[in-house]
């Protein structure tokens, strides 16, 4: 190519780069000012093309394709039948829309409410569902029918998995999508209206989550993705929703279901309030700054149980028991959340906890339990309760001494406080 | 299994090949900007861009098992089939627009006498570019709609670099020739 040609070119990629403006291309070479401006003008112009699609269409297009993909019959459909299908469904469309103007009689409505997402009637469930929900007008209603669509899709996986079908991704997806919308809902909701709701969203997602992990035991890997994204979706509904439905002022922070990391910053904790002094509480050994508590704060020196969830620089505190009978000790439990520069100090939960100078870090998911002194703040883990079961068993028993099976079942029903004195050989500390 | 951000492209076409929805669901989600903007691009008119968009993805993951790594981007295999069903749709739409007209349909419903700047006359441009001949088109296409790089329209056109580069030079020259001559 020759030079003159090649500097164009080098220009104008500059350009759409970024790394060069046109004016300084022309000062750099005034003889191709002409040239430069004219290419450049035509490049914004064929750029200017460039249209985006919607997202309604990219969510539209990407449910369309999982359903393709859950038809074990799509991997061997000859790819030249797309015409018809197009065709047929945009026939289909018109029979549904077609369908909803007959339904004043209910009919079809009605037959398709139990239907799945594989079946034909489909689509009209979902559609009526739609107009359902753009129909309702109060934020409290809407929340509550967000939820209670939720359920339904769940509940359709349920069945799917029970009658031996391939779970519905797209079912799932749909039920994410319905417990975020009931969460933002409810976040936008006057206090007074969200508690009753809370305490719903509480109990639905812990028996949806169960439901889940019930499914996922049996599902094919190729389900696994789907299932744990709705079942992590359900966990932080059900921590949203359990702390918010103690304080509400969590609702102004906007948590959602989406944010990944919502799990490592719950905790529960453990221990006697030594002091408040403003927003800092001291619990055991334990500092928490910034304390957003419930209305109702108990003295210093009760001995408390709490939980809250950690935003920003903010710890919201959720459920706060208190009793005048002193603990041993501190103890907190929540998902280890990493170690400060030299390792020596631990979160837990997002907050700081205090030294484990002989024991090595659990891994970064581990969800755990410990328990520490005051005085010495030195820990003891005394579980390791990662939610994921092979994990956890794998490290339990690495942990233990083997037990006989009905040893093992009286473990579960052990308390924390039998479960401390089994575990003293882990003291960090070396004590016994 | 999870998505891993820093997946590379080759892990991911690998893994959805040997049928893996995960995988097929990271690429549809890399890559449906892209195949959008070439249909709508090549059809004018959105509901049809959307109509062969989807089917596009939907035809490459039941012929995913057929697709071959070489080396040249995977996307460059979603294009080449969304070029067939364009055409496709043209054939079944059965109307009397040759193949040879196809490539400029989409210009018929331009505004008679509207003379704008270039930037916002995109009927005018369209028009210009399916003007443009071969490779010409193509490389316009692939680099700036598209947002293909030079050395990945190379590849898939089996050409160098250097060639990519004139090929463009000339096809920007043809471009501002038949504009002129539109005014």
């Amino acid at each position: 190519m020759m030079k003159r040609e090649e500097i164009l070119l080098n220009c104008i990629d500059d350009i759409q780069s970024g790394k060069r403006s046109l004016e300084e291309c022309v000062t750099l070479y005034p003889e191709l000012a002409a040239e430069l401006r004219e290419f450049s003008r035509i490049v914004m112009a064929v750029k200017s093309e460039g249209v985006a699609p919607s997202s309604e269409f990219k969510l539209r297009a990407r449910t369309r394709l999982l359903q393709v993909m859950n038809t074990p019959e799509a991997r061997h459909n000859p790819a030249g039948m797309w015409l018809q299908s197009l065709l047929l469904r945009r026939v289909g469309y018109t029979i549904t829309i077609a369908s909803l103007l007959v339904a004043s009689s209910g009919i079809t409505v009605y037959a398709s409410q139990n239907s799945l997402p594989q079946d034909a009637l489909y689509p009209v469930k979902t559609v009526t569902e739609n107009i359902q929900v753009a129909l309702t007008v109060s934020s409290e209603a809407k929340a509550k029918l967000h939820l209670k669509l939720a359920e339904r899709r769940i509940q359709e996986v349920v069945t799917e998995a029970a009658e031996g079908r391939t779970v519905s991704t797209s079912a799932l997806e749909a039920a994410i999508n319905q417990i975020d919308n009931a969460v933002q809902g409810v976040n936008n909701m006057p206090e007074s209206k969200a508690k009753d709701l809370l305490v719903q969203l509480s109990q639905s997602t812990a028996e949806r989550q169960a439901d889940l992990e019930q499914i996922a035991k049996e599902a094919p890997e190729e389900s696994q993705p789907a299932l744990k994204q709705a079942i992590d979706t359900m966990q932080r509904g059900n921590l949203i929703a359990n702390v918010a439905s103690e304080n509400s002022a969590l609702l102004s922070t906007n948590a959602s279901v989406r944010d990944e990391k919502l799990e490592s910053k719950y905790f529960q904790l453990e221990g006697t309030l030594l002091s408040i002094e403003g927003q800092t509480w001291t619990v055991g050994s334990i500092k928490l700054q910034n304390v957003n508590a419930p209305k109702s704060v108990p003295r210093v020196g009760s001995d408390v149980k709490l939980n809250g969830i950690v935003r920003g620089d903010q710890i919201f505190i959720g459920k706060l028991e208190w009793q005048d009978k002193a603990l041993e000790g501190t103890k907190i439990e929540g998902i280890f959340s990493g170690t400060n520069s030299d390792s020596t100090e631990w979160k837990v939960g997002g907050v700081p906890v205090g030294k484990f100078q002989n024991e090595a870090p659990p891994a970064p998911d581990a969800r755990i339990e410990v328990k520490g002194t005051a005085e010495k703040r030195s820990y003891t883990v005394l579980e390791d309760k990662t939610r994921d079961d092979n994990k956890s068993k794998s490290r339990s028993d690495e942990s233990k001494p083997e037990t006989s099976d009905s040893n093992k079942s009286d473990e579960k029903t052990k308390t924390s406080d039998n479960k401390s004195a089994e575990n003293q050989s882990k003291t960090t500390d070396g004590r016994r | 299994m999870d998505i891993p951000s820093q997946e590379s492209e080759e892990s991911l076409v690998a893994r959805a090949i040997s049928h893996d929805r995960a995988a097929f669901t990271a690429l549809y989600e890399k890559y449906v900007n892209q195949i959008y903007r070439h249909a709508y691009y090549r059809v004018g008119n959105q509901a049809d861009a959307e109509d062969i968009t989807e089917e596009v993805f939907i035809r490459a993951w039941k012929s995913i098992g057929r697709f071959k790594q070489t080396g040249a981007p995977f996307v460059s295999w979603l294009i080449t089939i969304t070029r067939n069903q364009i055409i496709d749709y043209y054939r079944a739409q059965k109307s009397h627009i040759s193949l040879d007209k196809i490539e400029v349909a989409a210009s018929s419903d331009s505004e008679p006498g509207k003379i704008a700047e270039l930037n916002s006359n995109r009927e005018r441009i369209r028009s210009a570019i399916r003007k443009l001949k071969g490779d010409k088109q193509k490389v316009i296409m692939m680099h700036f709609i598209d947002g293909f790089s030079y050395s990945q329209i190379a590849s898939a056109l089996k050409k160098s670099e250097g060639a990519v580069r004139v090929i463009q030079y000339r096809a920007l020259s043809d471009l501002k020739r038949i504009l002129a001559e539109q005014i």
